[in-house]
């Protein structure tokens, strides 16, 4: 199991009172708050390994938030924003709630409004950490089967009968429930939906299904 | 007397040959003593030459001593007579040895090589002490049978022609001088002659270059000059007229030949040309801008110096003198500047309001975000069990810093609005009107609409900062574009109307055929942050009406008929302002 840490409240604004008022406001609900005036001293210490979400001012002199998350997206850095602007600009909070932001807030705002935000956010990001471990965790696994057993796997995870894997494989049904156990044993499966879902993950489903015979063989281990 | 011979006897006979005899006798004397006359007289004559020839001569034998001399030479030897002489050698005589040496060896010289010495120039000391220069010839003297016995010398004093021509020597060589001093005087003359032509030639090349200047100037630059001989009847002639004119005005200067320029200039520049001529023939200089219509039909405009030449004897102007330059170019300069400071100032003051309201909003919003959120996250530390009171502290600090920094900046404000005092001067309604129009007439496009103008031509000028009313006008005018409904049916058009009220003033009327406002709506416009428009501040019709009431004037707004609003303003005259 992954270690749990606390999730920090990125926020970024010129303005010194917003900033402050935002971090105060955070640190009331029991959060963790860390506060930058510009895009740039953020980047310098944001901790990508951390769980959090960031607080953003639309516009800001240098590099604007929409910049900033347009990078963020670009890094493959999925970190979800709460954008804050004082300026009520629909074509600017459209670009930002496109360009994946948790919520798009007017100044000045009402504080259950952006803590809501903040907590969706916060949400968003756990999701996301929990989805990269398992992906993690499904490689880890995919990667102890033998090229034999892979071949076996992507037999199963097509939908194939035993028999159908074994012809194709040119190799009799006997050696290939051998393998099959073996697979379900590395890739910790209890059923087969199971070991799909985990091949999924693993990626191994971008090599597309195997030819032969397409009918589902769910439950027929 | 005769002798006779007796043995002949014939005493006849006898007698006459004796006769004959002694006849032959005289005629043999006669002849003897007149042959011994003519020597005697010949040798006279030859002593006397050489006696009286102012050559000294002189003869010496093959001894070297002296045979003879005439009186020239023994006063020169230093003897008393010429036959004192004789016998004598040089070494006895009055010179030194030396001379004496020199006259022996040229002696010799003679004797022995038979051969004449001619004109032998020498110094002697002569007997009286005096240095003399002597042209000295000495020829061998022959004997009959052909031999030297002896030499003849004659020495020709040429002491006075020595002198003579030394001092002849001596006048040339002066008179070299004085041609070579006369000569070097004659070229530093001629030098200086020539300096002072190459100095003319300069000067007349540097005049010559000027007047080519000049004539270029004349040709090249948009001048020109003119000189007009002025008629007892107060008309007038042109006596010249420089190139330039026909350049830049494409008439021939006979076209102005009767000083008229009311012929070439605009129509509506006809009482700057009258005003011109009456002045100069009142004898007073003018200096006027006009503009003349060349012969294509264009416009130039001149700036024309013209001076009047007074007469005392006539009491009235003869001449007028001038000179005109082309300034078109600085002129429609100007204009568009002008037009382009006009469309900025109100480019700017828009701008200006609509920035200041968008900063305002900035910097007031910034502060409030924060005093809400401070007093939200206090409420919600105080609904704690426990609240963290170094929290609230901070949280309760920062509503009152922040509430100040706002305060700031509605101060701020306030004083920028103080400094926007009018600034009154007197103004023509109409053409502010106008400059409005100009400036508004795009948006109009924008919204399809007209905006149409009633304008009566007897206003009278009010008093007012043409800045702050145009910026009232081009608001309710622009208030009125946006009330229009765009594809509705009845006509989309703003009116600005401007009358003369008498006792009140300048009424403008901006009406629209807008949608219109309800009697409520209509009682609040004026009420500051009340806004119909999704985007409006509420500030512009409480500015408006701040503005006009600055000017002592009134604006309301009642409903238009048979549809839309109509705002009035109404400005006091200047007559009708009230004295304070």
């Amino acid at each position: 199991m992954m270690k749990v840490a606390q999730p920090v409240v990125y926020i970024v604004d010129d303005d010194l009172g917003v900033r402050q008022m935002i971090s105060r406001m955070v640190r009331s609900v029991g959060l963790a708050a860390r506060a930058f005036a510009r895009v740039s001293e953020f980047l310098e210490e944001w901790d990508p390994s951390q769980p959090g979400c960031v607080v953003l001012d639309v516009r800001m002199p240098g590099e604007s938030g929409l910049d900033l998350q347009d990078h963020l997206a670009r890094m493959n850095m999925p970190v979800p924003v709460v954008f804050i602007t004082g300026h009520g600009d629909i074509p600017m909070s459209v670009r930002a709630m496109k360009g994946g932001a948790v919520d798009f807030l007017q100044k000045p705002f009402n504080d259950q409004a952006l803590l809501d935000a903040i907590h969706a956010a916060l949400g968003r990001d756990a999701e996301q950490r929990e989805m990269q471990a398992a992906r993690v965790e499904a490689r880890a696994r995919l990667a102890t089967l033998t090229p034999r057993e892979r071949e076996v796997l992507a037999g199963v995870v097509a939908g194939l009968a035993n028999k159908q894997i074994a012809s194709q494989l040119g190799t009799t049904e006997q050696t290939v429930k051998l393998h099959r156990g073996r697979v379900m044993s590395k890739m910790k499966a209890d059923s087969v939906p199971e070991l799909v879902i985990l091949a999924q993950r693993a990626g191994i489903m971008e090599h597309g299904r195997l030819s032969g015979d397409s009918t589902p063989a769910s439950d027929r281990s | 007397m005769g002798s006779a011979n007796p043995n002949d006897v014939q005493p006849g006979q006898e007698s006459a040959l004796l006769r004959a005899r002694i006849e032959e006798l005289e005629r043999l004397a006669e002849g003897h003593a007149r042959t011994t006359a003519a020597l005697r007289e010949e040798q006279r004559l030859l002593d006397s030459i050489i006696t009286h020839i102012p050559s000294g001569v002189y003869w010496k034998g093959r001894d070297f001593r002296y045979r003879g001399c005439n009186n020239a030479f023994a006063r020169s030897a230093g003897v008393e007579r010429p036959a004192d002489i004789v016998g004598k050698t040089d070494y006895e005589l009055a010179w030194e040895k030396q001379q004496a040496d020199y006259f022996r060896a040229c002696d010799r010289r003679v004797m022995e090589e038979h051969r004449a010495l001619l004109n032998i120039e020498e110094q002697e000391r002569q007997a009286d002490g005096r240095q003399a220069i002597l042209l000295t010839s000495k020829v061998p003297l022959l004997d009959e049978s052909g031999h030297t016995c002896g030499v003849l010398g004659i020495d020709t004093d040429i002491s006075e022609l020595k002198r003579v021509e030394n001092e002849l020597r001596q006048a040339r060589a002066e008179l070299e001088l004085r041609v070579r001093e006369r000569t070097r005087e004659l070229s530093a003359a001629n030098e200086q002659l020539r300096h002072e032509i190459r100095d003319r030639e300069r000067a007349e090349q540097a005049l010559r270059l000027s007047e080519e200047r000049y004539r270029l100037v004349s040709e090249l630059t948009s001048d020109y000059a003119y000189s007009f001989h002025v008629m007892p009847d107060g008309t007038c002639r042109a006596e010249w007229l420089t190139q330039a004119f026909a350049r830049i005005s494409g008439h021939s200067p006979s076209e102005l030949e009767s000083g008229d320029w009311s012929r070439i200039a605009h129509p509506d520049d006809g009482p700057i040309i009258e005003r011109r001529r009456r002045s100069l023939l009142a004898g007073r200089s003018i200096v006027s801008e006009f503009r003349i219509l060349t012969d294509d039909g264009r416009i130039r405009w001149l700036r024309d110096h013209a001076r009047p030449v007074w007469d005392e004897a006539e009491h009235r102007v003869l001449q007028i003198l001038g000179a005109a330059q082309d300034v078109t170019e600085r002129k429609q300069a100007e204009e568009e500047a002008r037009c382009h400071q006009t469309a900025m100032a109100q480019v700017a003051r828009l701008t200006t309001m609509g920035e200041l309201a968008a900063q305002l909003a900035h910097e007031l919003n910034q502060p409030l975000c924060t005093m809400i959120g401070n007093a939200q996250t206090a409420q919600r530390l105080l609904a704690m069990p426990v609240p963290d009171l170094a929290e609230l502290g901070g949280a309760l600090d920062d509503i009152v810093t922040f509430g100040n920094q706002a305060a700031t900046v509605i101060r701020r404000l306030r004083d920028f609005l103080r400094h926007q005092q009018p600034q009154p001067v007197l103004l023509n309604v109409q053409r502010m009107i106008e400059e409005v129009a100009t400036f508004i007439e795009a948006e109009a496009r924008q919204h399809s609409a007209r905006v149409l103008f009633g304008i009566a031509d007897d206003l009278p000028v009010i008093r007012g900062d043409p800045i702050q009313l145009q910026q009232v006008l081009l608001n309710l005018v622009r208030n009125g574009l946006e009330a229009l409904e765009p594809g509705q049916e009845h006509p989309h058009e703003v009116m600005i109307t401007a009358d003369y009220e008498r006792s009140q003033g300048v009424h403008i009327r901006v009406s629209d055929t807008g949608r219109g406002l309800d009697a409520q709506t209509l009682g609040r416009l004026f009420e500051p942050f009340f806004t119909t428009k999704p985007s409006g501040l509420g500030l512009g019709l409480p500015m408006c009406r701040s503005i006009v009431e600055s000017h002592r004037g009134r604006l309301w707004a009642q409903a238009g008929h048979p549809r839309g609003t109509t705002f009035s303003l109404l400005l006091p005259t200047v007559d009708e302002e009230p004295s304070s």
